[in-house]
């Protein structure tokens, strides 16, 4: 039998030699130095206003018009990399790898590098995605599958990315597929984005790369070879006076800047808003005609969003802390020697469920402390079960008003005692780490807290952010826009990224997916935008009637807003407007 | 044999024996004691389908390619010293006096157009592509693979033309499974649907005429020899193709120019608009 199985090997080897997926390991150049296509736009980067070849929905377009290049001044926004729907259009040479198993050492990925500072890997080996929660990253999740001598990959899980360099968007919940065929010696990589928030229909762009058989090529930016470990590890500089909370953006009519590149290249600026319509061929037609009737950026979709996962379920952070899921609010758990702490306790319905989640991770470890982040049911509403432990019941550790809202609401939970503090925070120090409870005051409520996990790195959220809404406060309860945004910030002054404004401290948010500190930028610079268009239209005499028709979420609706019976976008303006004194 | 190489073997075996089913295939002999069958034509081993309506998306170089830009204005192009001179000397009204307003519609930069192809089979050795801006014609003519990785020799006296002398090739087969990584990974035998052949189609031109690779006058000499990949995928319920072209011409290049262009697929002719040849004049005569 043995005997057999060599001929049989042997036998077919040449055949092996002809299945064998193509290698595409090895270090590729763009043509020239940038490429020979777009050289203008990857080399200096485009023009403001120039939207032309690209399928940009009215969201997208919205969101490219009110840009400001000095976006890139923001402490957050700073070392930003090339999104994955961009790298390949960067100015790098790409460097390709194999990932092995270390111990089976099998190929179960492909490691694509050098594209303007960040490895991507492409997962081989048919891991499934991460759930919906996790966190979003620049290059997102990648797995690869063979399609003849074509290299597949289908990218999720992203974060707020580009097109162009010039604010041309694409949204976290776009999904990217890329095809890798190599001819001879050439790569050619083609990308297609499909976004449901800023496309119209899909974006396709295509780019090639000749390999480079130098015996030691060098790996990067070809102008910059020695200076590589700077881009990869850029840190936050303070290059102008601004305030650092400062959000450069343009109100809608505002931007003086679109005009520049239909001046320059004496293209009519209704050309600019025609969407997708700019990639086909007859639009060049309709240009020379200076047609444009019926001609402009398709309607703004606020695409369907799975319902939230009913099913209480658990997943490890960072450190000591799990998130769990399923509970009608997020639940933060921090789990060490000492016992369980808890923040936010979810619904009493989901109760039970959370605490079996709970001896799921922490086994017989008691629950010590609880943390109510503010006073809402699908907050506190677990506190009774979770509260209760066979030897002595957890302390409930709130900011002040939490209790007297609790009181007021006759809740189950304001019957119980609560360990309450008045001023800006209360520290502790459990399971090996200080843990940081600080007052945000006047944002989602008037009791709201953040908590730090300083030895984990992880800010539990509670009420400040919602990534499955957009930001919602009540002046009723003491919640306004101004303090919202102070919150924000008072988170972004904790976190700090790990790698190109990612990574790093992790934030939990009251519901929806983990955050980082670049996510909590684009929360923060949404919340500052739309509040500036309802006070720039307050000023300006508008009605709230009159700012909700000029629509001033318009571009955060299909991230955030959810659509029809879900949609947060009316309340989240009209809240604004009465925060804003607006009558 | 210990227990884990027992399970190893047959799966090998059975991989082993599947790949090397896949090989014979692709070689195509005939059943043993028979005579061979006769070969396939390049229609009938076509590994993708190009034939049908496609529409350019013009995704890059806008500027370059949906309008005519300035005079000179040579971006992205490695033009050489006498390619400049070349460029700096455009003048479409004499183009088009001299009846060679198909000088930008050129096989070099045809691709590059915004406009519509119809991909056809003129015959079992000839695939067609016709456009309709421009309203031109290529022919890529199947020969055996040695000649169509050389330059196409035209016959003595063959005129030059814009769309040149073709000749083309099916690209190999590789297949994307490697058998020995999925014996070592424990993986289920592979089937042809899973990963199924897929190819693309190379294309060497040559016997040009002077042509230009974009609308304001940027030189392609008629010694300029073109080599082209089409290939086919489909994403998002698109069908595309996609061609990467690279253009070497040493009279009036530093280096080759290399681009790709990409198409979707349209369901029919409704939007096939035949113009002729014509260049529209730039929209400003300098971008600074």
């Amino acid at each position: 039998m043995k005997r057999l199985v060599v001929y049989a090997l042997l036998a077919t080897l040449p055949t092996l030699a002809a299945l064998a997926q193509v290698d595409f390991s090895g270090e590729w150049d763009h043509p020239g130095v940038f490429g020979q296509e777009d050289i203008t736009d990857r080399g200096g980067g485009p023009e403001i206003g120039d939207y032309l070849g690209l399928p940009l929905n009215e969201a997208g377009l919205r969101k490219a018009e009110t840009y400001s290049g000095s976006w890139l001044s923001v402490p957050e926004h700073q070392c930003t990399p090339h999104p994955a729907a961009y790298q390949t259009w960067g100015p790098n040479t790409l460097s390709v790898s194999k990932v092995y198993d270390r111990i089976r050492r099998v190929v179960i990925g492909i490691r694509l590098d050098g594209t303007f500072g960040l490895d991507r890997v492409v997962w081989m080996d048919g891991r499934p995605p991460p759930p919906e929660e996790a966190l979003h990253t620049f290059n997102g999740f990648s797995t690869g599958h063979w399609e003849g001598d074509t290299l597949v990959v289908e990218t999720s899980h992203m974060k707020l990315g580009w097109l162009r360099r010039n604010g041309t968007p694409t949204s976290e919940r776009a999904r990217m597929t890329e095809y890798y065929t190599r001819f001879d010696d050439y790569l050619l990589v083609t990308t297609v984005v499909d976004d449901p928030v800023y496309l119209a229909e899909p974006f396709v762009r295509t780019t090639e790369y000749t390999l480079n058989r130098r015996p030691l090529p060098v790996i990067g930016f070809p102008l910059l070879r020695n200076d590589g470990p700077i881009f990869y590890k850029c840190f936050p500089a303070e290059e102008t006076t601004a305030d650092k909370h400062h959000v450069p953006h343009y109100l809608p009519p505002e931007n003086d800047l679109l005009g520049e590149f239909s001046a320059k290249y004496r293209i009519p600026q209704w050309a600019m808003e025609a969407g997708a319509a700019t990639m086909y061929p007859e639009f060049a037609a309709r240009l020379a005609r200076d047609d444009s009737r019926g001609v402009r950026a398709a309607p703004a979709v606020v695409p369907p969003r799975a319902a939230p996962a009913n099913e209480v379920r658990s997943m490890h952070v960072k450190g000591g802390i799990w998130l769990i899921t399923g509970a009608g609010g997020n639940v933060t758990v921090q789990v060490g020697d000492e016992g369980v702490l808890v923040v936010d306790t979810g619904t009493a319905e989901k109760a039970p469920r959370v605490r079996d989640e709970i001896r799921k991770i922490a086994g017989d470890q008691p629950i010590r402390y609880i943390i109510n982040t503010h006073w809402h049911a699908d907050h506190t509403g677990g506190n009774v079960v979770l509260s209760q432990e066979p030897l002595q019941r957890a302390a409930i550790l709130t900011h002040e008003n939490v209790g007297l809202r609790l009181a007021e609401s006759h809740a189950e939970a304001g019957k119980l005692v609560m360990d309450t503090f008045f001023g800006d925070s209360k520290t502790i120090y459990f399971n090996g780490e200080p843990i940081e409870i600080i007052h945000v005051p006047a944002a989602h409520t008037d009791g709201d807290s953040i908590v730090f996990f300083r030895g984990s790195d992880v800010v539990s959220a509670g009420g400040v952010i919602s990534t499955q809404s957009l930001p919602s406060f009540d002046a009723a309860q003491g919640g306004s826009v101004n303090g919202l945004i102070d919150a924000l910030n008072r988170i972004l002054d904790i976190t700090v990224a790990e790698t190109r404004g990612q990574g790093g401290t992790i934030v939990i948010p009251g519901h929806g997916r983990l955050y980082d500190e670049a996510d909590v930028a684009e929360y923060r610079d949404m919340t500052v935008i739309v509040r500036d268009r309802v006070q720039s239209a307050i000023k300006g005499g508008k009605s709230l009637r009159q700012i909700e028709q000029s629509r001033p979420t318009l571009e955060y609706d299909g991230v955030f807003g959810g659509d029809g019976a879900t949609s947060t976008s009316a309340a989240f303006v009209e809240a604004t407007f009465r925060s804003l004194g607006g009558k | 044999m210990n227990t884990a190489m027992s399970r190893v073997w047959p799966r090998a075996v059975a991989v082993l024996a599947l790949a090397s089913f896949g090989g014979v295939a692709l070689a195509q002999p005939g059943p043993p004691g028979r005579p061979p069958a006769p070969p396939k034509s390049p229609r009938e081993s076509a590994q993708i389908d190009l034939t049908g309506y496609w529409v350019a998306l013009v995704t890059e170089d806008w500027a370059w390619r949906m309008i005519t830009a300035p005079k000179g204005d040579a971006t992205s192009v490695p033009l050489n010293p006498a390619g400049r001179r070349v460029a700096a000397e455009w003048d479409p009204a004499r183009d088009a006096a001299n009846g060679e307003a198909c000088r930008p519609f050129g096989a070099a930069a045809l691709m590059r157009m915004p406009l519509r192809l119809h991909v056809t089979w003129q015959n079992d050795d000839t695939l067609k592509i016709e456009t309709d801006a421009g309203q031109q014609t290529r022919l890529f003519h199947f020969a055996p693979s040695a000649a169509a990785n050389a330059a196409p020799q035209a016959p003595a006296n063959t005129e030059r033309s814009w769309q040149g002398l073709s000749t083309a090739e099916w690209t190999r087969p590789i297949g994307g499974f490697n058998p020995l990584a999925a014996i070592a990974a424990g993986a289920a035998v592979p089937t042809q649907s899973a990963a199924p052949p897929k190819g693309a189609l190379k294309v060497v031109t040559s016997n040009l005429r002077a042509g230009y690779l974009r609308k304001n006058g940027i030189p392609y000499s008629e010694n300029a020899l073109l080599t082209e990949y089409f290939s086919r995928l489909s994403a998002d319920g698109n069908d595309y193709l996609t061609v990467l072209t690279v253009v070497h011409d040493p009279a009036y290049l530093a280096g080759d120019f290399i681009t790709s262009s990409q198409f979707k697929r349209e369901p029919d002719a409704a939007k096939w608009n035949p113009t002729p040849c014509s260049t529209a004049p730039p929209r400003s005569t300098a971008r600074e």
